[in-house]
């Protein structure tokens, strides 16, 4: 276990510093001219323009300033913005909203997700099966832009249910409905997956033979059955962590949400590339601790898998 | 290099502009009384900075004009009148004194003297502090010295010869040549004073801003900063007791910070937010009937033109650039494509300033398809044109309406050229690469005839980028700027304008306007010329 993990750790490092150097080179090599982005449609004179490369430092080489920003992330400073913000203060304002959203999109996915899916598993060919197969077709087909604003106007506007947008340091309460929507992306997925994986487990030899051995109806699903049909769920859920932070773009912009969405998408916009190159950086390290963390979990669910 | 700036299309979608209707009418039921102690909500956009000479985006300047009260202001006319100051004069429009207000202090007490505009300036126009509205003091003697040609050469002085204290109240400003305009520019956000706190020390040369500063400036204006700058949520003022001059009727304004645009007016919708300065594109067809007379219209400066390249042969006679205005109907794509948020132009300047007259561009602007036709037939116009845009400022649409209508109406090819982002088309632009004909928007700095001609068609103007150039227009212009009186300084920029009619450098095509919505907690909702709401004059419905 010990050496797997320091095994992970080790290709966790030299895959932090892959996709840091893709971003990297990418936001700098192609994203234009970030002196004029920050200018607007305004020209900039030649003086303001000497003074903010050299202050940027954009007059060095790539792998020069690629070095330094290593160097300087090593020592937990992630640079400023274009105007002059520390990029460290932004990121620590904005993760804890995002994963206050992130976990509220969790439980709405694994409450009526998983639930959902199981029963319609254990029940196929239901009135429950069918109606959640339809619910779940039309939620699949909404893309998160359609189906923020949508929220937005019938839950808040229309209905005044909950607050329209979430103020600069959001509630939980301010957190639901868009926690909610962004949830409800996954939750389709979720529970087709968990339905799939739950009837198959069903099927399954091991649960034929406890079964035979009169073991009760409710042990076999809770014991031999869910938890074997979990490693896929667990799986997902944790990849959907990351199509959660994609989501969060939409849907904290829709909800004026400050979170790392809300800033990765104003970084963009305004081509604020140390910002985006920092943001990135941390959306990394939390896809492969997320990635870690479902492979630690096999072990925990099924006992045949073990690391060496 | 002159005052510029131009359309900030990217950050104001759909911008702005019209008749000479004065301000919108005012909002909001005229039912009960005003409650002077409420707090509106205006939402707005991060600023990117809030130090004066560091802001020019309608977000910060609106932040701005609440902690800070200007030189001058203008009324309705838009002609300047003062404010901080006393009296402005001049006896040659080159030597300006400017004599201050007694009683008047920032914010933490301390009194506003001729050194908290000189050291804010001087700060201001010192080419390594990178500000953005350094260019506003070009026209001061001793800029040159602030702002060596070398940009990486260290500047020989730190501060401006032309800025001299006379006494506590009193200073002068000499400018290196006649500008009749000069007092209508100290309006603009950049002429703010700064106090001696702002400062990490008064007597350092060059100065250097205090790094606390700008999370919580200290102006001298009527409202003061509550708490601090919460980035990304919002910036909280509220009523400065102290304040000297005319006192708002409502006890402060929260400006609630908003990422996207679709979000604010979703609050306005809920009546969760008082003010939407703009209301966004995809909102303008609904947002009448949801807000009644609560949605409003106010001029802006905003001037869309398509402007030619002189340079390019094609477009080299007048008669083929007057045949192409000729064949453009600007009161269709005003009514359809921009659902009447702007209206069509017939003038070089904006109706927002002194010396404006209807209809100066005269046939040349009125629609007439057989007569351009024909104009453009007889002077042997290109048979394939292009019009080059922005693809990143939503122009794309009536850029192909206009070009439809081109087709229709002369026979010719045209196609609409997007780049990806308004300043590569500068770039080309400026190359004199083949672009065709592109789009320009201008966005004023201060209001005068002066800021919608000098930058844009005089001789190396600073966004002259059709290469016209015309001495007698530049004449006139220099003639303008030296005038005794804004009376013969207006004649001599009418004239100026006249010349453009003839040449015709650049069609114009619409004047923006603002178009904002408000909830039913306030009334007397006014947009400035500036975009932003005049704290002034809202009142909070009790």
């Amino acid at each position: 276990m010990f050496r797997y993990l320091v095994r992970r750790f080790l290709q966790m490092i030299m895959v932090f510093i892959a996709t840091t150097l893709i971003v990297y080179s990418l936001m700098y090599l192609t994203g234009g001219d970030p002196i004029q982005a920050l200018a607007g449609e305004k020209p900039v004179t030649d003086l303001q323009r000497a003074q903010l490369t050299v202050k940027y430092g954009l007059d060095q080489p790539f792998l020069v300033r690629y070095w330094n920003y290593l160097t300087d992330l090593l020592h937990g400073d992630f640079g400023t913005t274009l105007t002059g913000r520390p990029i460290k203060d932004i990121l620590l304002d904005a993760w804890p909203v995002t994963m206050q959203l992130a976990l509220i999109a969790i439980l709405v996915t694994i409450i009526f997700g998983v639930t959902a899916g199981v029963i319609a598993g254990i029940r196929r060919g239901s009135i429950f099966d069918n109606a959640t197969l339809v619910l779940t077709l039309i939620v699949i087909g909404i893309p998160s832009v359609v189906l923020a604003p949508l929220a937005q106007y019938l839950f808040t506007i229309q209905w005044k249910l909950f607050p329209t947008t979430a103020s600069g340091s959001p509630t939980w309460y301010e957190l639901v409905l868009p926690g909610v929507v962004l949830g409800s992306l996954s939750v389709a997925t979720a529970m087709r997956l968990t339905r799939a994986s739950v009837s198959e487990n069903l099927r399954a030899d091991f649960v034929r033979t406890a079964r035979s051995k009169g073991m009760p109806g409710r042990r076999v699903i809770g014991i031999h059955v869910l938890r074997n049909s979990l490693i896929p769920i667990v799986t997902f859920l944790g990849v959907e962590l990351g199509s959660l932070m994609a989501g969060a773009i939409v849907t904290e912009s829709v909800f004026n949400v400050p979170g790392v969405g809300f800033q990765l998408s104003r970084a963009l916009k305004t081509e604020d590339t140390p910002l985006v190159i920092g943001i990135v950086s941390v959306l990394v390290i939390v896809f492969l601790v997320a990635n870690l963390i479902v492979d630690l979990l096999y072990a925990v669910l099924d006992p045949r898998i073990r690391y060496e | 290099m002159q005052v510029r700036r131009l359309a900030a299309w990217a950050a104001l979608p759909l911008a702005v502009t019209l008749g000479l209707s004065a301000c919108g009418k005012s909002g909001g039921s005229d039912s009960g009384g005003a409650n002077p102690n409420g707090v509106v909500s205006i939402g707005i956009a991060e600023p990117k900075h809030l130090i004066p000479s560091n802001t020019s985006e309608t977000s910060g300047s609106q932040v701005l004009a609440a902690l800070f009260a200007p030189l001058v202001d203008f009324d309705e006319a838009n002609k300047p009148f003062e404010v901080a100051a006393q009296e402005i004069s001049t006896t040659d429009n080159k030597t300006w004194t400017i004599k201050l207000k007694d009683g008047w202090t920032f914010h933490n007490g301390e009194p506003v003297t001729a050194d908290s505009y000189i050291n804010a300036w001087n700060y201001a126009a010192y080419g390594p502090n990178a500000q953005d509205n350094n260019y506003f003091f070009d026209k001061v003697e001793g800029y040159k010295d602030l702002n060596p040609a070398d940009a990486k050469a260290t500047p020989t002085a730190t501060t401006l010869t032309g800025l001299k204290k006379v006494d506590d109240k009193t200073f002068t400003v000499t400018l290196s040549a006649p500008f009749s305009e000069f007092k209508s520019q100290l309006g603009y956000t950049a002429y703010y004073p700064l106090p001696n706190s702002a400062f990490e020390s008064v007597t350092a040369s060059p100065l250097v801003i205090a790094k606390a500063y700008e999370d919580a400036p200290v102006g001298n204006g009527p409202f003061k900063i509550k708490g601090t700058w919460q980035h990304d949520a919002q910036v909280e003022v509220e009523k400065f007791d102290g304040f000297a001059g005319t006192k708002p009727s409502i006890g402060g304004a929260l400006f609630k910070i908003y990422q996207n645009s679709d979000a604010e007016y979703a609050d306005l919708q809920a009546n969760n937010l008082d003010v939407v300065k703009q209301i966004p594109t995809a909102a303008l067809s609904t947002a009448q009937g949801d807000l009644g007379d609560r949605y409003q219209t106010s001029p802006a400066s905003t001037l869309q033109v398509l402007a030619f390249p002189t340079f390019d042969k094609r477009f080299a006679k007048p008669e083929v650039r007057k045949a192409i205005s000729m064949a453009i109907d600007r009161e269709e794509i005003a009514n359809k494509v921009f659902q009447g948020s702007q209206k069509a132009a017939y003038s070089f300047v904006s109706p927002v300033v002194a010396g404006y007259r209807d209809k100066t561009c005269g046939a040349a602007c009125e629609f007439n398809a057989t007569e351009a036709k024909k104009l453009y037939t007889e002077n042997d116009g290109p048979k394939s044109i292009n019009i080059t845009y922005n693809a990143d400022g939503g122009h794309q649409e009536w850029v192909d309406a206009t070009c439809n209508q081109l087709k229709a109406n002369l026979g010719v090819e045209c196609v609409g050229t997007p780049e990806a982002k308004f300043a590569d088309l500068l770039t080309k632009a400026k190359a004199k690469k083949e672009i065709g004909m592109f789009r320009m928007g201008w966005v004023m700095d201060y209001p005068s005839m002066e800021n919608y001609l000098g930058p844009l068609y005089s001789t190396g103007g600073s966004s002259n980028y059709y290469g016209y150039s015309n001495p007698t227009f530049d004449n006139l212009l220099k003639e303008g700027s030296a005038a005794p009186t804004q009376e013969e300084a207006i004649k001599k920029y009418q004239q100026a304008e006249d010349i453009l009619a003839q040449e015709m450098p650049v069609l114009p095509l619409r004047f923006g306007q603002n178009v904002f919505g408000s909830s039913t907690k306030v009334k007397d909702v006014h947009i400035d010329l500036f975009n932003r709401v005049d704290l002034n004059k809202i009142q909070i419905v009790s």
